[in-house]
């Protein structure tokens, strides 16, 4: 039995594949790119959406009122 | 001091701080690559699956780079993610082969039946009989009995007590001697 598990210790393991790196750093950066997109997804992309919002509401109320509200273009 | 002679501490931590794969990661890279490769390569068995397993370990380690909490080794905390990703990826593939209704691993009984006479067939034997015990028993025994692990470092990677430890090798190698002796009598030209 002993000589039986020595055997797993005798058991060749080869080196890692020549192009492991390569692939490896693919991964990686497939995975920043992904990363950096759902960032941009949850941080730049609400902050645009809220901006243009602003202009939006802005826009509607200088049609229907006629007034442009300068103090919080200002604030701005 | 030159970022080679870091210990892996300070390169994880440092690996931390980069905000994509820096010169301090590529440095723990290098490091652990043959270590994660021969867990991968021992716990999977071939080539492809250990590459993708290897890869999988250190891009896990990458985007995980901020919660190594420095409660044990860094050594440890990476070889027990080799580990963890490799028993999860054995299952995955073992759960695949049952749903494509492919038998999940030869059986040991069909491997047995087939086994060359001769001690060819005791090595050919080994990785069937490995087969029979449970997924992180056979995990276990191979990284104590292939790559020297001590029980000490057992424990802190499959978090579990020394003694427990212990417990589980010597069980598993009981079932293990179980089986060979089964195996045995079948095969008049062993000596």
């Amino acid at each position: 039995m002993k000589d039986f598990l020595d055997q797993l210790a005798r058991l060749e393991v080869r080196d890692p594949p020549p192009d492991f790196d390569r692939q490896l750093h693919r991964r990686l950066n497939r995975s920043l790119l992904v990363q950096h997109v759902v960032e941009l997804l949850t941080g730049a992309a609400p902050w645009a959406m809220v901006h243009f919002l602003h202009a939006v509401a802005a826009v509607a109320a200088f049609s229907l009122t006629g007034k442009f509200d300068q103090d919080r273009r200002r604030a701005d | 001091m030159d970022r080679a002679e870091w210990t892996d501490e300070l390169l994880a931590a440092a690996a931390a701080r980069e905000s994509s794969d820096g010169p301090a990661f590529v440095t723990l890279v290098d490091r652990f690559r043959q270590r994660v490769w021969r867990i991968c390569f021992r716990l999977l068995g071939n080539e492809e699956d250990a590459a993708d397993a290897a890869q999988e370990v250190f891009l896990g380690l990458f985007l995980h780079r901020g919660r190594f909490a420095g409660r044990s080794k860094y050594a440890t905390w990476v070889h027990s993610v080799a580990v963890r990703t490799c028993l999860a990826k054995r299952r995955s593939r073992s759960r695949r082969r049952r749903h494509e209704g492919v038998s999940a691993e030869p059986g040991w009984e069909s491997r047995q039946a087939a086994r060359p006479a001769g001690p060819a067939g005791l090595a050919l034997d080994l990785a069937g009989m490995l087969e029979s015990l449970d997924e992180e028993d056979r995990a276990m025994l191979i990284l104590k009995y292939a790559e020297s692990y001590d029980y000490d470092e057992l424990a802190a990677i499959f978090d579990l007590s020394v003694s427990a430890c212990k417990m589980r090798i010597s069980r598993a190698r009981e079932k293990l001697q179980s089986r060979y002796n089964q195996s045995t009598p079948q095969n008049p030209q062993e000596p």
